[in-house]
């Protein structure tokens, strides 16, 4: 208990070391948990960008210079939409469509508007107009919305419904004037579908209620993506696409997905420039090319990867010096003291209280060092990310464990030689 | 009361073996003041050390009361018989004056209170009144400084008192009474005082003069 009450008298009038070591260990405790916020902060960031900034992969001819009317094929398109992908036979562990995310498809067939009980006249469906299928609205320039072309949706719908599979269409507001309505004022469409590139007698019937219009005098309807696939099914019997973009699920996986894409089609950079993946295994020669625009999220994420890398190979050397520090300091410390430890080892004080006494005070002195840094930290950023407790207590223990290694070696010197040094 | 029985102690330098202590056989009494003189490296602070239970003899026995000190706890040994002064005085730089007298008592367990009592009346016997007690060591004079190391020295339950050049720092006046304190602690208080020095005027004082020369002592 003495050797208690020894430590805390001694800390009380030695107070000016005691503050240097206490703030010697809260500077570095302070110091790793600055460092570990920075790391991780700057982790988080590239994983919002990896998650939130878009990557968009478009379809076009091989040159890059045409992204619609391009008549993907069945085996294209159901890549995209099919649960499962298989390559040379061998199911993918991870299916092509896991890598993607909005999904833009778009079709167009022929129709021609058929009254009620009207026979259809199957010569004029293919020099009729346009039924254009797609999943979002963007994906056909004329009506695309940020060229100011105003839809107006009737009920409570809106640009979703691509995204449905309900029988239901916009038209062109001209259009709209002139088509016949119902008593209670809805209008729906009977139209005969086919496609102009295949045989004249083939056509499915599909009714559509009009929903919404858009500004002009086109004759085209659009309609939501699921119709115009069913109907491409029925009057075809496969399913093929104008244009085809998306973007990318999971950005941390593109590089992985580049080399999926790679089986299917050539590459048109950014640039314009067609490079050649490595030839496809299955294609003796590509029939499209897809740009990846990842040029934005390369030189964001390059540039936060380069700080953390930098960060990264910091971290361990600071946590070394951190240590060593710590190790030092209790070095320091103890040596300061040897001459009083050889007096209480001279007066009969047994070795184990001499080491007790030294370890009461630099425990506590660096626990106290600690806590504040840690208080500090929480008052600073409240703690929104956790202090690296593994590089704090590496650094407390180095420090107790330093300090309790000098004092043994410090306690098991001849006390007559470390006495007699003064003089 | 304290013996030496022909001890030797020997340490190796990078070239050979050295006798520090060379076969020295003594028997030291209590009540009596005993000057240890010879030149530099002639062992006397050697033969200190084992008188002290600080170090062990290579050959040979340091009896206490007839007990060999490697069959003690030496630590027990130097808290309770034997007490150590030194030139450089060796206090305790951060307690107080009166706390450094209480620290052999309070490694004794003897309570606060009792043991500022006791610490009070050994420092007031060496001359230092209560204008000491709350001083911190640097605040005092040498001289003083040694006092106080001798009231520490008093404090502990020792009947031996062993004194490394304990005017080594000390003015003509100090050293003078560091002697009278010393001699008057031997023959009245019948402590065995065992001082090794230079200084001729302790010499002069002593009882015996035991004169080391290569390790072995010239008793005169």
């Amino acid at each position: 208990m003495y050797i208690i009450a020894y430590a805390i008298n001694r800390m009380k009038r030695g107070i000016k070391g005691c503050i240097a070591l206490t703030i010697l260990s809260l500077s570095l405790v302070l110091f790793l948990c600055l460092l570990n916020d920075t790391i991780v902060k700057k982790e988080r960031r590239l994983n919002e960008i990896y998650k939130n900034l878009d990557v968009e992969c478009v379809v076009s001819n091989l040159r890059g210079t045409q992204t619609d009317n391009l008549n993907i094929k069945d085996y294209i398109v159901s890549l995209f939409l099919s649960d499962e992908s298989t390559f040379l036979g061998i199911k993918d562990e991870i299916p092509f469509s896991s890598y993607i995310k909005d999904l833009k498809l778009k079709l167009t067939l022929k129709y021609e508007l058929l009254l009620e009980g009207q026979e259809v006249l199957i010569s004029a469906i293919f020099s009729a107009s346009n039924l254009i299928g797609q999943t979002h609205l963007s994906t056909d320039n004329k009506v695309l919305q940020e060229s100011n072309v105003v839809i107006t949706y009737f009920e409570n719908y809106t640009d979703s419904l691509f995204l449905s599979d309900e029988s239901v269409c916009i038209v062109s507001a001209d259009q709209y004037q002139t088509l016949p309505k119902d008593n209670e004022g809805y209008c729906y469409l009977r139209l005969a579908v086919g496609d102009s590139g295949y045989s004249e007698d083939v056509f499915a019937e599909q009714r559509l209620k009009v929903v919404g219009t858009y500004e002009g005098d086109s004759r085209n309807i659009y309609c939501p993506w699921e119709i115009i696939k069913a109907l491409s099914v029925r009057i075809m019997g496969m399913l093929h696409a104008d244009s085809l973009s998306f973007s990318i699920k999971d950005n941390r996986q593109l590089d992985t997905f580049k080399e999926l894409l790679a089986r299917y089609f050539t590459y048109v950079d950014i640039t314009g420039t067609v490079k050649d993946y490595t030839a496809s295994d299955i294609l003796t020669s590509y029939e499209y090319a897809i740009t990846v625009y990842d040029g934005v999220l390369n030189k964001t994420v390059s540039r936060i990867k380069d700080n953390i890398d930098v960060l990264e190979i910091l971290r361990p050397i600071i946590i070394m010096i951190s240590l060593l520090i710590g190790f030092l300091a209790s070095f320091l410390f103890v040596r300061n003291r040897k001459q009083e430890f050889a007096v209480m080892r001279s007066l009969g004080t047994k070795k184990g209280m001499v080491f007790g006494e030294a370890f009461i005070e630099q425990f506590f002195l660096g626990i106290i060092g600690t806590a504040i840094g840690l208080i500090a930290y929480y008052v600073w950023y409240h703690f929104e990310i956790m202090p690296p407790w593994g590089s704090i207590i590496a650094f407390l223990l180095c420090y107790i464990i330093g300090s309790s290694i000098f004092v043994s070696l410090i306690v098991n010197v001849k006390v007559m030689a470390i006495l007699k040094e003064k003089e | 009361m304290l013996s030496l029985q022909n001890v030797i102690y020997t340490y190796r330098n990078k070239y050979q073996t050295i006798y520090a202590v060379n076969n020295i056989t003594y028997n030291f009494k209590s009540g009596k003041l005993y000057a240890i003189i010879g030149k530099s490296g002639s062992g006397k602070t050697t033969l200190l050390s084992l008188l002290a239970g600080l170090d062990l003899p290579t050959q040979g026995k340091v009896l206490y009361e007839d007990k060999p000190t490697q069959t003690m706890d030496c630590d027990l040994y130097r808290k309770n018989k034997v007490t150590v002064i030194y030139q450089s005085y060796n206090l305790f730089p951060f307690l107080t004056i009166l706390e450094n007298v209480m620290y052999p008592l309070r490694l004794n367990k003897v309570s606060k209170k009792e043991a500022a009592e006791v610490a009070m009346k050994k420092l007031k016997s060496v001359g230092l009144d209560e204008q000491y007690f709350k001083r911190l060591p640097s605040m005092l004079s040498g001289g003083e400084q040694q006092r106080v190391a001798i009231a520490r020295a008093l404090a502990s339950k020792a009947d031996v008192i062993l004194a490394d050049e304990p005017t080594g720092n000390l003015d003509s006046e100090n050293s003078k009474n560091i002697i009278g304190i010393l001699k008057r602690l031997a023959h009245e208080n019948n402590y065995c005082v065992i001082v090794v020095t230079h200084d001729l005027t302790i010499s002069e004082e002593a009882d015996v003069i035991i004169r080391m020369v290569d390790g072995k002592i010239q008793t005169e």
